[in-house]
């Protein structure tokens, strides 16, 4: 007798095509060869990616180009979300002070790569931030600087030091 | 006509229309031709292909489907010829499915995985083990640490 385990893997995504994210999240927790259905992008629901790049270029290869344009996201889940979007791009490591401004950079820039690490070993006084957005196209390195330098102007006072790359 | 043989041996003679639900089946005649030869499915078992027929002639005159739309997958629009069909132990639906995804049936397919899929609806991960007789291999610290991943989407 066939054994729900032993489906071919296209059939299993398209019966868990079906059900809700909560149902699912059970079945991933029922035994390790369904752990998967919840790492399995077309299977995501409501997913926002801090990078834009990224999110763009997910939604165009898993979602169809139907909901595309009308992707929106409930306030409540966006924020869930957020942190499974952090958890997938591996920065869930980051400290307070780190995640504060990552997000408030991200937010500013729209990056297509940013690391924040704080360098200070630990106490928030020094961080390197390695940067790069389309915002920065084409501008001298000292201007890059000095906007991140206007963005973060508040909380520079408060360290010793920042490195910007 | 078109001639079938199930996994024992056993002979099936249905329409030519009945048989082209089954896009491997549509794609084998449209290939040799009418034929006096009965196609082999050793895949399939009898009782199950008696089933897979049935619906087939169920659902003869329906339209086909080609490409589904994706943005709105459901599984509450069962009507009740098709919900009645499903009412068979769980050996048979499996067997069904594997059939349905053999054959290329895609009408079958979706019917049967909606029925699957309202089955794990609103279980707990233990009730979906005793469903379907799934074998928990997790260690406790291992279950945990799922869980714990997971526990974003726990939150309602």
């Amino acid at each position: 007798m066939p054994h729900f385990i032993n489906f071919p893997f296209e059939i299993i995504v398209d019966i868990c095509s079906y059900i809700d994210l909560y149902s699912l999240n059970a079945l991933a927790l029922s035994c390790k060869d369904l752990t998967f259905v919840l790492k399995h992008p077309p299977l995501w629901r409501h997913i926002r990616f801090i990078n834009l790049e990224e999110q763009i270029q997910i939604e165009k290869q898993f979602l169809s180009p139907l909901n595309y344009t009308t992707f929106q996201i409930p306030y409540k889940l966006s924020r869930v979300d957020d942190r499974r979007a952090r958890q997938l791009l591996n920065i869930d490591a980051l400290t307070e002070g780190e995640k504060y401004l990552y997000e408030k950079l991200s937010k500013k820039f729209q990056p297509t790569k940013l690391n924040v690490q704080d360098i200070s070993g630990g106490c928030g006084s020094m961080y390197a931030i390695e940067i790069s957005s389309s915002v920065f196209k084409g501008l001298p390195m000292i201007k890059q600087h000095r906007m991140v330098n206007e963005l973060l102007e508040d909380d520079i006072k408060k360290m010793h030091g920042i490195r910007v790359s | 006509k078109v001639k079938l043989t199930s996994s024992e041996g056993t002979e099936f003679i249905i329409d030519r229309k009945v048989a082209e639900k089954s896009v491997l089946l549509k794609n084998m005649l449209e290939d040799v031709g009418e034929s006096d030869m009965a196609i082999p499915l050793p895949n399939v078992t009898g009782p199950i292909l008696n089933k897979v027929i049935d619906y087939c002639t169920h659902h003869q005159d329906d339209p086909f489907v080609s490409q589904e739309d994706d943005s709105k997958k459901v599984s509450d629009d069962i009507d009740d010829w098709d919900a009645e069909f499903c009412k068979v132990d769980q050996g048979t639906l499996f067997e069904l499915i594997l059939s349905a995804n053999y054959l290329d049936i895609k009408p079958l397919l979706d019917l049967t995985c909606k029925t699957v899929a309202n089955m794990i609806k609103g279980k707990t991960p233990d009730e979906i083990r005793k469903t379907f007789n799934i074998i928990n291999d997790f260690t406790p610290e291992e279950e945990e640490h799922v869980r714990k991943e997971n526990e974003w989407c726990e939150e309602r």
